[in-house]
């Protein structure tokens, strides 16, 4: 990838070879949700850009999929431009991606608007049989999905798929697609992409929240009247269902958490498998606390709902400005703990307060010493 | 896939230093990007490197801009324990790695991107100064100096120990 120059000039030390060393499987943990969607949908390339937009951010990495799954799709069917084409060859060639047509010319040409009506030819050529060397090739961007009709979407011929690859219908993933298709079937419009917004970011102790999305095809459609599953995490727990539901016609959905103990991941999933982005919502415990005043000795009884054992609480007061810090405890497993303070001379409201930590927010409330 | 074996692991380790936020949604996002934009692009496979980084970049740069305009409560999903390391000298690479990435987060910032840009991306001195607005030369420069001081790290050194271990008691 670079010249033997340029390269000379980075000292061999074990930093390099760390920073260049192969992706580890965590990294290439989506690989498979990449391969799968590779047959979930094929689209236009301008659809791409509404759905997006319509998805916002946080289905990106589920768009990302489909917009490769358009692009490699199209790849096997010879559909490409000839430069994305011959891309594609050089990369993809080992799993079966044709060459470019030698009769186009090889320079860069500028997106060109989709030309190609729903026709059955056109279908034909968005999966081409690879054996066939006088499968027509396109003449430019769009085409590849032009063959679309709306409201389906076609799925490649079985002789152009990828044989082998890990992940792929062939391979019995369950991909949305993987029921094999002849060339130019129309298949019902499967769910893509999975929006997911929470009523709240932050949950009292207790509190629950709706979870809502909207589940679209990869075309941009809403579908409605799909399985929803709501899943949540906590901190080193695995994803577990807590609710299900199906999208009402316009492709939405609301589900209501459990109640809250701790900071909870949230996502949506339909029952093909796609994914939305994860929704945290932050739980914030509710403090609580009582005083007995002995002999000068002033003993706070907290009770934290919502805190972890060995958490920290912390009791202070404010004095010119500063806050100053009279004495600490550590939650027990029942989630209390006794802190003791000497009494101050005059009555004095405190602050007991436990901190954030990864489970909850931080939380508080004021009681007062006073010599009884 | 090879395309994105081979590209989506050091685009995700630069986003995740050089751009510390949601590196996953804008690693989805470049991939979003680089295809949609595939049409206009010509060139090999060095060519397609810079790209697609230059288009990460930009993303992350604008990533950042609507971060601060608007606040979001969607995060970046937790890491899965999915793939368990099959064999400790995978464990200690993915240690090394992280041990190493850690290690260039602690650089200027400008200084990191261009070692990440450098060593991770692969990309050309001449490509990372046009990317950074930098003279190749202290492009050149700043990443030499950059690697040296951070090859002498002791933490750096436990973990090529750790991976020397590793090979040794292999070859036994």
């Amino acid at each position: 990838m670079e010249s033997r120059d340029d390269e000379e000039h980075l000292p061999a030390n074990p930093l390099v070879r760390a920073l260049r060393a192969p992706g580890s499987p965590a990294e290439l943990a989506r690989e498979a949700e990449f391969v799968a969607a590779f047959r979930a949908a094929q689209q236009p390339q301008g659809s791409v850009r509404r759905l997006a937009g319509r998805v916002g951010i946080a289905a990106t990495a589920t768009v990302t999929t489909v917009v490769l799954t358009a692009g490699v799709a199209a790849a096997y069917g010879r559909v490409l431009p000839q430069p994305v084409q011959r891309l594609a060859h050089s990369v993809l060639g080992p799993v079966g991606v044709p060459a470019p047509h030698t009769r186009h010319r090889t320079t860069a040409t500028p997106p060109a608007p989709p030309v190609t009506p729903p026709t059955k030819q056109a279908t034909q050529d968005a999966s081409p049989d690879a054996s066939q060397p006088g499968s027509k090739p396109t003449d430019g961007p769009g085409q590849a999905t032009a063959s679309q009709a709306p409201g389906a979407t076609t799925t490649p011929s079985p002789s152009n798929a990828p044989v082998g690859l890990p992940g792929t219908p062939a391979a019995g993933t369950g991909s949305p697609t993987s029921t094999p298709t002849q060339t130019g079937t129309h298949v019902p419009r499967v769910p893509a992409a999975q929006t997911i917004v929470a009523s709240s970011g932050e949950a009292v102790f207790g509190g629950t929240v709706t979870v809502s999305g909207v589940v679209s095809a990869a075309d941009g459609h809403v579908l409605g009247h799909r399985a929803v599953r709501l899943q949540e995490r906590t901190r080193g727990e695995p994803w577990t269902t807590v609710a299900r539901g199906s999208t009402a016609h316009d492709g939405s959905v609301s589900l209501a958490s459990p109640e809250l103990d701790r900071t909870t991941y949230f996502r949506l999933r339909t029952a093909h498998g796609v994914r939305s982005a994860v929704a945290r919502v932050v739980e914030k415990p509710a403090v609580s606390a009582s005083v007995t005043e002995n002999g000068g000795t002033s003993s706070l009884a907290v009770t934290v709902l919502g805190g972890q054992p060995g958490d920290k609480v912390k009791v202070s007061v404010r004095r010119s400005g500063k806050t100053v810090l009279l004495a600490t405890g550590t939650l027990g497993p029942d989630g209390t703990t006794v802190i003791t303070t000497p009494t101050p001379r005059r009555r004095t409201s405190v602050l007991v307060r436990v901190g954030a930590t990864e489970d909850h927010a931080a939380a508080g409330t004021r009681v007062t010493l006073e010599n009884s | 896939m090879e395309l994105w074996r081979t590209l989506h692991p050091p685009l995700l380790r630069y986003l995740t230093v050089a751009r510390n936020d949601s590196p996953e949604d804008i690693a989805a996002e470049t991939w979003l990007q680089a295809i949609r934009d595939l049409p206009r692009f010509e060139g090999d496979g060095k060519a397609f490197r810079a790209f697609l980084f230059t288009v990460a970049r930009n993303r992350a740069i604008d990533h950042g801009r609507a971060r601060s305009a608007r606040p979001v409560v969607l995060v970046a999903e937790p890491v899965e324990e999915s793939m368990a390391p099959s064999a400790e000298e995978i464990a200690v690479e993915r240690a090394s790695t992280q041990a190493a990435l850690e290690l260039v987060a602690s650089l200027p910032p400008a200084q990191a991107e261009m070692v990440l840009l450098r060593v991770v991306a692969g990309l050309d001195v001449a490509v990372v100064a046009a990317m950074v607005g930098k003279q190749p030369g202290t492009v050149r420069v700043s990443v030499h100096r950059a690697l040296r001081a951070l090859g002498r790290d002791p933490r750096m050194r436990s973990s090529s120990q750790q991976q020397q271990q590793v090979q040794q008691e292999e070859v036994v």
